[in-house]
């Protein structure tokens, strides 16, 4: 079968007409089929309900009369009708009260054993059910079971769908037969039209021509197809005509063009030769490019300076493509820094006008990041002078630039805290001073604080934790001022806030308590809680008419020192009495300096005296300083001589010019054999590491005996060093010299101390005697004193005597010896001898007695 | 082939003797009130014959005057009632659309009114007496006597096998201007009075 092997028409309206022919045939068969057997099933069972019903209407006597054999009798009947294999008749209370069955029971399927309660017909597998109620006027007397089988039925059904599909197949076969010849009517003409096709398109021949034939369409295709080969073969024909006249002229131009190419080919050389050098000079040009840090550009002098030449190396400088600057001519100007951006522009204007600029600025690079450039830039001008391009290099100089801020950073900045340093502060304030000289209702306020008692820190911390705390501070003292303040830290412990543009002092107080409040959280040093307070001062600068800048911080720095004294308050302003008080100060320690030059110093006497019988025992060397115009009593001088330590030198003298007058007066005056001479020491001095030797010097120099030094100590030099003042003392005792307690109760009490020390007396001050004959408390105190220095085997020496029931109280309260205005005030040494001469002298050595 | 075994020792051992008393007391105890309830479930022979009675009617058409107006079914019993309680299954049934009602009567004059009229075995002596005077009446005359059918009682019921069974004489009933059905006569034994009565 040749037609059905492709895809041809033939084959394919065979298979159409078959697929669909047969799919008809199909369903035709499935529902005639299908309704045969619905129809047979059906009818079997109406048949089988009629006969049913025709049973029960014979049956009711049997039933109602209980006469069984004459049920089954009825039943017997259908024997007649095929197919049966069980009927029983059910009474009306379900009992079974006949039966019939032509087979045998395994035949039945076990379907006698129970009633269905389901009136009606049922369709099993192969067996059709019926139960029918017998009906007796109106009433139900029993039931009729009939099981059918339906193997018949089935057997039947397969055989009628066999003869169907028989017919089917034949029908089919026919069809295909009767199809094969009449399709070739109108078919054979297609494809005898596509065989002329083939022949066509195989061997281009457009002669031929088709026989017209078949159908009325094919017959239309055909007579078209003719006529389009006619079209075509004409046109060929036409073609080929001029195709032979362009032949001969394409001849012609050939020859033409040969000649002409050796003239090019000539050309070409010269060219090539040229191209060659021009290469090599371009890439000696090329490598120099790439081989210089600078980046070689030209560009247009129009605005946002569009690019036209950049080097290969601006992409390892700035990480950009030529191709970027170039595709974009604001590219240059959109990658300025926006803070140069302004000084750039600036310096283009000067390159139009001079030709020539140099400029620094910052370009993004595309990380984003910037990089500092020194751009050299140049005009090239036409001959008419009109500005043609820009060229230039730049050069890459962040490395230069970032040293010159780390140096300048280095020289304004503390390395330490980060904070601005002394010299960037004194800047900023002489810009304050600056900004107040062409305003003169600008307020400033230098505040000026150091950490309390630092030096403990950096002491018992080690300098590393010193440093942290200073850190710290740094921060807490930043993280309290306000945007614009300066916050400086000095040098050490010390630092300053820049307070710009205040109205008054109330604008700094918000800030101090910030500061104060910051202070107030510990510091974590070496892993334990530390509390450090800072002393603050401040200075405005409308309190003095300040010249200098560092004049407001030293007011500053003084106010502070009046803080730290008061260490109650937070801060102190600094106010002018300061400032006399500190000149004063100042004043008086140089002169307190020249003093001991220019001999200043004189020692006055003050006799001690027994209470009894007021016989002088000894004298109280106390200190003058006679300067220019008036007297000057120590409490106004000691003060700034022991900050300036000047009372070391002070002391020696005192001490010395003691022992020596008391030396001389021995001489002079046998009678002052047992006299002593008592001298008030510094804390400086006593704690002097080599003091008992230096006592020894000048006892030694002096030649005083050493039994007639009564050495005066107050109670805080005991504490301040009691290791120091055990052993001094015991060296003392050594070498005879008494040790007096003096101003005793009027600060610390060394009382537990003084126990265990060879002490020879304590004096009482001189504020207990002024308030004894008043206040009873203090008289019992007084008494319980004295009572007490007599259990620790000391004398009691009262100082300020100046009336007579004062003595008689302390001579009663059994106080050993007195000193005061009521006997004496103090002499000069002439003065002096001239009263003794008045008064009864000890004769007697009583320190003998009393050790 | 039968294999026969043939026991020489019947005499059984203690512990068979056990299980095989127990099964016989146990055969013994279930036998005993299975009697006792198929006496109860069997219908009493009186209870069926009222049910008779009643279904009776269902096949017998009766003459159009039969009824004389009365929307009843009257079932009259004459002489000793011997369906006691039993009359009471029927009592008030619907048959053919009218009630059944039952009456107890004396003498045949008062049967009248009735369309069945049962005749006890009682009346046995009477019944001469009873057919004269229901005679040609339209009524049902039913009986369980034996005889009662060869003197003309029209249906008569009897035992057979323990089951309850009945005779008609066609005669009787055609006399009586009765149609019986059938399929009542297809269950019945037929009795030709006419040949007795020549």
């Amino acid at each position: 079968m040749k037609l059905l092997k492709d895809n041809s028409i033939r084959y394919n309206l065979i298979r159409i007409i078959i697929l669909a022919a047969g799919a008809a045939l199909i369903i035709s068969i499935l529902s005639i089929s299908t309704y045969s057997f619905i129809y047979y099933r059906n009818s079997i069972a109406h048949n089988l309900t009629v006969q049913a019903k025709m049973i029960g209407i014979n049956s009711t006597a049997s039933i109602l009369f209980n006469n069984q054999k004459d049920a089954e009798e009825t039943l017997s009947a259908l024997k007649a009708v095929p197919n049966i294999v069980y009927a029983a008749i059910y009474t009306r209370d379900g009992r079974k009260f006949a039966t019939y069955s032509p087979v045998k029971e395994e035949a039945r399927d076990g379907y006698d054993e129970f009633l269905p309660q389901k009136e009606g017909y049922q369709f099993g597998i192969n067996h059709l059910s019926l139960v029918q109620p017998v009906i007796m006027d109106n009433e139900a007397i029993g039931t009729i079971y009939i099981i059918s089988n339906l193997r018949a039925l089935h057997v039947y059904m397969a055989l009628h769908v066999a003869i169907i599909i028989a017919i089917v197949t034949v029908s089919i076969y026919i069809a295909t037969l009767l199809l094969s010849r009449l399709q070739r009517k109108i078919a054979n003409p297609i494809v005898k039209l596509v065989e002329l096709m083939k022949g066509v398109s195989e061997n281009k021949d457009y002669s031929i021509r088709t026989a017209i034939e078949g159908p009325s369409e094919i017959q239309y295709l055909a007579s078209g197809f003719n006529n389009m080969l006619e079209q075509i073969y004409r046109r060929d024909m036409e073609l080929e005509l001029q195709r032979q006249g362009l032949e001969k002229m394409v001849e012609a131009r050939t020859a033409e063009l040969a000649r002409s190419n050796e003239q090019l080919g000539e050309e070409l050389a010269e060219r090539k030769r040229a191209e060659a050098q021009l290469i090599s000079a371009k890439a000696r040009l090329q490598h120099l490019l790439i081989s210089s840090p600078a980046v070689i550009y030209s560009c247009k002098e129009d605005a946002g300076l569009p690019f036209t030449f950049v080097s290969n190396n601006v992409k390892d400088q700035l990480g950009y493509e030529p191709a970027d600057f170039l595709n974009d001519p604001k590219f240059w100007s959109s990658h300025v820094h926006i803070d140069d951006i302004d000084q750039a522009t600036a310096g283009i204007n000067r390159l139009l006008k001079r030709g020539h600029h140099i400029n620094e600025y910052r370009l993004r690079h595309k990380d984003g990041s910037y990089l500092w450039i020194r751009d050299e830039m140049r005009l090239i001008i036409d001959d008419t002078g009109e500005p043609v391009e820009i060229v230039g290099y730049w050069i890459d100089i962040t490395e230069r630039k970032n040293a010159e801020d780390q140096l300048s950073h280095r020289a304004f900045y503390d390395q330490l805290t980060g904070l601005p340093n002394r010299s960037l502060f004194v800047d900023r304030l002489r810009i304050s001073f600056e900004h107040k000289k062409r305003d003169k209702s600008y307020l400033f306020a230098v505040m000026f604080m150091d950490v309390d008692r630092f030096k403990l820190v950096n002491d018992s911390l080690g300098h590393l934790e010193g440093d942290r705390l200073l850190i710290i501070v740094g921060q807490r003292l930043k993280n309290s001022v306000r945007a614009f303040d300066t916050v400086a830290r000095l040098g050490g412990d010390e630092f300053a806030i820049l307070f710009d543009n205040i109205r008054d002092i109330s604008d700094t107080e918000s800030v101090i308590d910030r500061i104060y409040n910051e202070m107030k959280a510990p510091f974590i040093l070496s892993g334990r809680e530390v509390f450090a307070t800072i002393s603050m001062g401040i200075a405005l600068s409308n309190t003095n008419d300040y010249a200098q800048t560092e004049d407001i911080l030293r007011d500053a720095d003084t106010a502070m020192y009046y803080a730290k004294a008061s260490s109650k308050s937070r801060y102190v302003l600094f106010d002018m009495s300061m400032h006399t008080r500190a000149v004063a100060a100042l004043q008086m320690e140089t002169d307190l300096r020249m003093a001991i030059e220019r001999k200043e110093f004189a020692l006055f006497y003050q006799p001690i005296v027994t209470v009894t019988g007021s016989a002088v025992i000894g004298f109280e060397a106390l200190l003058r300083w006679k300067r220019s115009d008036r007297m000057i009593l120590p409490n106004e001088f000691i003060t700034i001589a022991e900050e300036t330590g000047l009372i070391v030198p002070i002391g020696q003298w005192v001490l010395h010019e003691a022992c020596r007058q008391m030396r001389q007066w021995q001489e002079k005056y046998p009678n002052f054999k047992h006299l002593t001479i008592s001298v008030n020491l510094s804390t400086k001095e006593f704690s002097q590491p080599n003091f008992v030797q230096y006592i020894e010097r000048v006892l030694h120099e002096t030649g005083l005996w050493s039994g007639s030094l009564k050495l005066e100590i107050t109670e805080r030099m005991i504490i301040e060093n009691y290791e120091h003042a055990s052993t001094v003392f015991q060296q003392l005792r050594d070498l005879n010299v008494q040790i007096q307690i003096d101003d005793f109760g009027t600060g610390y009490s060394a009382l537990n101390y003084m126990l265990y020390l060879p002490i020879n007396a304590l004096k009482i001050d001189r504020s207990f005697v002024r308030r004894i004959t008043g206040d009873e408390d203090v008289k019992e105190v007084v008494r319980t004193v004295i009572a007490l220095a007599h259990t620790m085997k000391m004398d009691v020496i009262v100082e300020g005597i100046e009336k007579e029931d004062e003595l008689s109280l302390f001579r009663e309260m059994k106080s050993e010896y007195a000193q005061g205005f009521l006997f004496s005030k103090p002499l000069e040494s002439k003065a002096m001898e001239a009263f003794l001469n008045t008064r009864d002298i000890l004769t007697e050595n009583l320190s003998n007695q009393i050790i | 082939m039968v294999k026969r075994t043939v026991y020489t020792d019947i005499s059984l051992t203690k512990i068979e003797f056990i299980p095989v008393m127990l099964f016989l007391i146990c055969c013994a105890v279930s036998l005993l009130p299975q009697n006792v309830i198929a006496q109860k479930i069997r219908p009493a022979e009186y209870q069926v014959k009222a049910a008779f009675l009643y279904n009776f009617v269902k096949f017998i058409d009766l003459p159009a005057g039969s009824f004389r107006d009365s929307p009843k079914m009257m079932l009259c019993i004459i002489g000793k009632d011997p369906f006691e309680s039993n009359i009471e299954l029927i009592q008030g049934k619907l048959v053919k659309n009218r009630e059944l009602t039952v009456r107890h009567i004396k003498t045949v004059q008062e049967a009248g009114d009735c369309q069945i009229l049962y005749i006890s075995q009682s009346e046995k002596g009477n019944i001469t007496q009873i057919l004269k005077g229901v005679g040609g009446q339209g009524i049902i005359t039913i009986g369980d006597t034996e005889g009662f059918s060869e003197q003309g009682v029209i249906i008569n019921l009897f035992l057979e096998q323990d089951m309850v069974r009945f005779e008609i004489n066609i005669n009787a009933a055609r006399k009586a201007n009765i149609q019986i059905s059938s399929k009542l006569l297809k269950l019945a034994k037929i009795i030709d009075s006419r040949q007795e009565d020549n």
